[in-house]
């Protein structure tokens, strides 16, 4: 039962003024490109780090000046085999805590690392050592120390847990994790930069660029209304389009590009002559080998690359207007050849619609 | 000429020319350096009826000197174990402090840690002498007129310490930087106080470090005779009644004791490799109330407070007190500088030659294990050859465990008159040649150490590289793994300069008529001319002080090299 | 002609066999992967081919010429990728693109026209005198793959390449190395355990697992027809259900176990009364309302209720579970053509073609443990 609040972090050019509220028994992803804060706002949630300005409540507590021993978290590591003790074994780093024993007979701790240890379907190895356990073994292992720590608080911390293992593996993962939180009623906080590891556990998304919060929401509002071009581009692959709008309608609005194009959104928020960007992400836009296909808004091009990828058909369409769109769609093969020449069109409503960014299209799209 | 090299290359890639050059590295590692330093077993089997003459049936003194010898022996392990106890309660926290804060001035306190290492051991006692002993030294400070210790065991013991924290804090300082921290910070996230994240998590993974830096204090110490020639007073040690046996010409029974000495030291040896990692500390419990009440910043401040104390008070300032008392004895008919230069025994040329003998020591001893030393190191760390190999690798520790006297009179016997050669008159009467051998044997180690770790740093995978990409085996040598090693040769290198540059035991035992510069030290702190004492040895301190500090930089920017992936 | 064949290659580690018995051919200009969960055997086989490791049996050719166990790697004419890099820190970028033709005593106009070449070719030309620690993993990797290929070989074998470099950069490698190695003409052994990359930049995919080879096959042939339980859970996504060979006409019907439904497939291999596994992607799950209607329409729907929905912007996962408490997975594009939600009915449609069929294992949780 807690609930997370931090007012006006900061720290010298890493963080600039996190304001960030995370309910008790919410699923909370911080996701952003590397270097863009995301560990340290969980290191400072920790106590592992110390903010230059700003203050951490827990349940409405100030605990900014505790030390992290005394915060009652749980935390799973990235580096290094997620800091599995290696001098100890499976049971013993998951019975480390000293809180582990507080107010608790020797049997019944012992009954207790029993229990997590067969939640974590690690029953069978009690006695194992870090270095005996597979990658997905020892991810386990650090869950269940964490979840150990945390009794009082039920708050787990997770840094990057999935990103060391296969991808494979990493899927699995991701259910036994999301089951697991949900089955104890724990509160996390989860950082990664994979955003369909964030979209698929996640209640909220923090999503954090540059040291700053730039929108929090829930999955679906992040990717149907993201905040502006960077959100839109680093949640999922997208094409942009710049244009000025020229006319709006009761359908939307109409764009004119610079090769001379109009294209129709829906989106009617923005008036005639502002100029504007256009995104429309890889699924929704469409293709098709018949170039004098009947519908709206139609862009012609050549494939440049056609790959088939696990259920999906991705391609490259270069455009006769030089942009490069990927296109992504569930097929069972590759349909494409490299070379033909193609139409490709998308829906008005499936398109989302954002003010031209000062600093440029380019730098504004620039998720990395 | 490119065609010609690339034949030699090809040539010398050959496994013909790989089984002869392994052949002849071990054949030299053997003869020269494993052989001489066991040959003493063999010496006193041979010779057991004098042995046991002088030492347990003399008619006229019957085994007198067996006590002697005896309480010799004790002694020694006594002031072994007093110097490892005050080594681990200075170098531990001190390595603490240098790793894990970080605070104004903390390069030049990393410094002033590394200093006492350049002090040449004969120096060093000289200069401990005076601190502790002399009216000049302590004394002066609390008004005085003579030393507050007089040449003993404690002086021993503080003499000791100086150059055996090194190994504890030099050993702790490079496990403590390459362990995680994210480990000790997990352990806090999971509500460990310090304490407890010391004793449970810290401490056993630097226990094997500590141990093996241990038990190397511990034999170095047993082993030393330069500094404790010098401060010994009336308590022999062991290895100071080897020299004095020696010098009476009474081979058996020193030969006896360097025996023991040696088998105390392979005893120790086997124990770091084989015991080190079976020794547990207790983990599990965990003492609340207790850890919470030690977690507390007063007791880090104390323990700090009083290791940064100890360490100036105990080693600093008293090993480096020569150089102060030398400039308050520079001028003056008694001084320094007329001592030196001015008199009819012209003191001035016979420092300056031994200063030529031990440079020029220390360079051919360096030269020669460059090569032996890369030769060893690729062997131990790239052939495989299961069991033979992890005996070679616990051989090459074997002179750094041996007390120098011991392994510098084992080494007399084996190529003097009395050794295998005495058919032939010996191959090598004290003098030049035979310091040299003990130097390259007892600086051996040092070397091949500095290259072992490196090579097995280097991921073999740069090698790997260089042959896909059409480099013989011999060219991957030349063109990868030499430029790879540069640094750890250039380390190697200083560090085998500098010990071979300070000893003074084994150098006692086969100088015959050469003197080097330490035993010049030794030579006038007997004859009590104290202030050229302290000016050969302020031209030693120097000496090796630059070399060391060529040496941090060179470890400094060894980091470069290490490309992050 | 520079066919590599492999022929019953094996190879042990002590007690540990980590290649046992693995036959391949990699046809000229094939881009080729080897993929698999870590420890199966994918880096032993490319250090085999590269010299690196000796087998203890079997045949290596390239082309004609078979290459003895003994010739060392300097001496096979290959160029090699490696995981951690491995650029020479002491060489600039210059010197170690160069070094292959250094080393082999090229001449000098030709090492300064190559080297350019190469250099350019992986977009360095800009840090040709920088050294390796003053560059970031992605600009490390691309000079690693100048200096393999100014080797000027025509096998190009790279052991997990990308494993070293963010995710972010490895998309944009994949396609250009796949282009690089097309445009050079050259043959590609790639080994990694990611099976996205794998379909992205191969020809063709060799599944490898525990020292084997299981199934040889473009990334198409792998997704469509599996040979293996295990591929057809490490490649793509798919849901396996147990049952009972019911009957057999024109599809075999399969009545899973715990008293659950009966599920058709195109797969007529089995006898009546067979244990089956049946496997089914994940994106083949349909998802129908329920409604009497459709139910009249198709006898081929399972009734079942959806006890999770994940939103992952392109598509959701749906979890349906049936009534005898198997979970089937749905990969449904967003947004789905139907409204539904947590707790509600639906029928799922299984394709029979998409039902496909394997004999019940002895050990079914070894045959779909990933690791």
């Amino acid at each position: 039962m807690t609930e997370i609040r931090l007012e006006n972090i900061n720290i010298k050019d890493s963080l600039y003024n996190i304001n960030l509220q995370i309910n008790s028994k919410e699923y909370l992803t911080i996701c952003g490109p590397t270097g863009a804060g995301k560990t340290s706002t969980l290191k400072i949630i920790a106590g592992l780090l110390k903010p230059d300005s700003g203050r951490v409540y827990f349940d409405g507590e100030d605990m900014t000046d505790k030390e992290p021993e005394e915060r009652g978290i749980g935390m799973v590591f990235e580096h290094s085999n997620y800091a599995l003790f290696p001098h100890l074994t499976v049971e013993k780093n998951v019975g480390y805590s000293p809180r582990v024993l507080e107010g608790k007979t020797l049997k019944e701790s012992r009954q207790l690392i029993n229990y997590m240890l067969e939640l974590v379907l690690l029953q069978n190895r009690p006695k194992a050592y870090p270095h005996e356990l597979s990658g997905g073994m020892k991810q386990r292992v650090a869950l269940a120390r964490a979840m150990m720590a945390s009794s009082s608080t039920n708050l787990i911390l997770l840094d990057e847990p999935l990103s060391a293992l296969d991808a494979k593996i990493r899927l699995a993962l991701r259910y036994e994790l999301m089951n697991l939180v949900k089955k104890l009623g724990l509160t996390c906080i989860h950082v990664t930069q994979n955003t369909e590891e964030a979209l698929m556990v996640s209640d909220r998304i923090a999503i954090i660029h540059k040291g700053q919060i730039i929108q929090v929401g829930t999955p679906r509002e992040i990717y149907e209304t993201p905040k502006n071009l960077f959100v839109c581009r680093f949640i999922s692959t997208s094409n942009f389009l710049e244009g000025n709008i020229i006319d709006i309608v009761e359908k939307g609005s109409y764009i004119l590009l610079s090769n001379g194009k109009k294209i129709l959104v829906s989106n009617k928020n923005f008036p005639i002559g502002s100029k504007v960007v256009i995104a429309i992400r890889a699924e929704n836009i469409k293709i098709s080998r018949n170039k004098k296909i009947e519908t709206q808004n139609v862009l012609f091009g050549t494939v440049e690359t056609s790959k088939f990828v696990s259920g999906n058909s991705i391609e490259e369409v270069r455009l006769t207007s030089g942009e490069l769109f990927t296109l992504k769609r569930h097929a069972t093969k590759a349909w494409f050849k490299e070379g033909e020449e193609v139409a490709i069109y998308f829906s008005p409503d499936r398109t989302l619609l954002f003010p031209y960014p000062k600093e440029g299209l380019e730098k504004a799209i620039d998720v990395f | 000429m490119v065609d010609l090299i690339r034949k030699i290359d090809k040539s010398l890639s050959s496994k013909k020319a790989r089984i002869i050059g392994d052949f002849t590295s071990l054949l030299i590692f053997f003869v020269i350096i494993i052989i001489p330093i066991l040959y003493i077993f063999t010496y006193v089997i041979q010779e057991w009826n004098d042995v046991s003459f002088w030492i347990f049936n003399n008619p006229v003194s019957g085994s007198t000197r067996f006590v002697d010898m005896g309480t010799a022996l004790l002694r020694s392990l006594m002031i072994s174990a007093i110097t490892v106890i005050i080594d681990i309660l200075i170098g531990l926290p001190m390595a603490i402090i240098l790793v894990k804060y970080d605070f104004k001035g903390k390069r030049i306190l990393d410094t002033l840690v590394d200093l006492p290492m350049a002090v040449p051991t004969a120096a060093l006692g000289f200069s401990i002498l005076l601190f502790w002993g002399s009216s000049s030294g302590i004394a002066w400070i609390f008004g005085l007129d003579r030393g507050l210790i007089s040449p003993g065991v404690i002086m021993i013991i503080l003499t000791h310490v100086v150059f055996t924290y090194p190994y504890i804090t030099r050993n702790i300082k490079v496990i403590l930087m390459n362990q995680d921290e994210t480990l000790e910070k997990a352990a806090q996230s999971l509500g460990a106080r310090k304490f407890t994240v010391f004793r449970t998590i810290t401490a056993p993974l630097i226990k094997e470090g500590l141990i093996a830096g241990a038990i190397l204090a511990f034999t170095r110490s047993l082993g030393e005779t330069g500094a404790t020639l010098i401060v010994y007073g009336v308590a022999e040690t062991a290895p100071i009644q080897i020299v004095t046996l020696k010098s009476q010409a009474l081979f058996g029974p020193a030969a006896f004791l360097a025996m023991i000495l040696v088998i105390i030291a392979i005893i120790l040896l086997i124990l770091i490799k084989t015991i080190t990692r079976k020794i547990g500390l207790p983990v599990y419990r965990v003492f609340v109330r207790t850890e919470k009440f030690l977690s507390k910043k007063v007791f880090r401040w104390l323990r700090d407070g009083f290791t940064i104390f100890f360490f100036g008070f105990l080693i600093l300032i008293p090993a480096l007190y020569s150089i102060d008392y030398l400039f308050l004895n520079l001028s003056g008919p008694n001084g320094a500088i007329n001592q030196v230069f001015f008199q009819s025994d012209n003191k001035w040329a016979s420092l300056w030659i031994s200063l030529m003998n031990s440079l020029s020591i220390a360079a051919v001893a360096t030269l020669i294990n460059i090569v032996l030393g890369l030769a060893m190191a690729i062997i131990v760390v790239r052939r495989k050859w299961g069991k033979f190999n992890a005996i070679l690798d616990t051989l090459i520790d074997l002179p750094l465990a041996i007390p120098s006297s011991a392994l510098g009179f084992s080494i007399f016997l084996f190529w003097g008159t009395i050794g295998p050669f005495r058919s032939i008159g010996g191959l090598l009467t004290p003098g030049y040649l035979l310091i040299i051998i003990v130097h390259i044997v007892f600086t051996f180690p040092y070397m091949t150490r500095v290259l072992i770790a490196s090579l097995e740093g280097i991921v073999s995978g740069y090698e790997e590289a260089s042959r896909t990409l059409g480099a013989y085996s011999f060219t991957t040598f030349r063109k990868v793994t030499i430029p790879l090693l540069r640094n750890a040769l250039l380390a190697g290198s200083i560090m085998v300069f500098t010990r071979s540059l300070g000893e003074t035991g084994a150098t006692f035992v086969v100088m015959g008529l050469v003197r080097t510069i330490p035993v010049t030290i030794v030579d006038w702190v007997e004859s009590i001319d104290l202030p050229s004492a302290a000016f050969a040895s302020f031209i030693l301190i120097v000496l090796s002080f630059v070399l060391i500090l060529i040496l941090r930089h060179i470890t400094t920017r060894e980091k470069i090299l290490k490309i992050k992936t | 002609m520079v066919d590599i064949i492999l022929d019953n290659i094996k190879k042990s580690f002590g007690s540990v066999q980590a290649v046992r018995g693995v036959s391949l051919k990699v046809y000229d200009g094939e881009y080729l992967t080897l993929l698999g969960p870590s420890g199966c055997g994918k880096t032993t086989t490319l250090r085999i081919i590269a010299g690196l490791e000796k087998a203890d049996s079997g045949e290596i050719y390239f082309g004609d010429k078979k290459i003895d166990f003994n010739v060392p790697p300097e001496e096979r004419n290959i160029g090699m990728v490696f995981q951690h890099f491995e650029i020479f820190p002491f060489l600039d970028v210059w010197d170690n693109v160069s070094y292959s033709c250094k080393v082999r005593g090229v001449n000098k106009d030709e090492i300064e026209e190559r080297v350019s070449k190469y250099i350019h070719l992986v977009n360095l030309d800009k840090y040709v005198d920088k050294f390796p620690f003053e560059l970031t993993a992605p600009q490390l990797q691309r000079i690693g793959i100048a200096r393999a290929l100014a080797t000027g070989a025509k096998i190009l074998l790279l052991d997990e390449p990308l494993g070293a470099l963010d995710q972010r950069y490895r998309d944009e490698f994949r396609v250009e190395m796949r282009k690089l190695v097309k445009k050079l003409n050259i043959t590609a052994i790639h080994v990694t355990h990611d099976q996205d990359e794998a379909m992205m930049i191969s020809d063709r995919i060799a599944v490898m697992r525990k020292g084997s080879i299981l199934q040889v096959g473009t990334p198409g042939d792998l997704y469509i027809k599996p040979n293996a339980i295990f591929v057809a859970n490490f490649i793509g996504e798919s849901n396996f259900v147990e049952g009972e060979v019911k009957s057999i006409d024109k599809y075999t019907q399969i009545k899973l176990h715990g008293g659950g439904p009966i599920i058709f497939s195109k797969n007529k291999h089995f006898y009546k009364r067979d244990r089956v596994i049946g496997s089914i992607r994940k994106e083949f799950v349909k998802i129908k309302e329920f409604i009497e209607e459709n139910k009249l329409k198709d006898n081929n729907l399972i009734e079942g209720n959806i006890n999770n929905i994940a939103f992952l912007g392109s598509h959701l996962r749906v979890n349906i579970e049936l009534e005898n408490g198997d979970i089937i997975e749905a990969k449904v594009t967003y947004p789905p053509s139907i409204q539904f939600e947590v707790g509600s009915k639906v029928y799922i449609k299984l394709h029979p073609e998409n039902v496909l069929l394997f004999p019940y294992p002895e050990d079914l949780d070894y045959e779909l443990a990933l690791e």
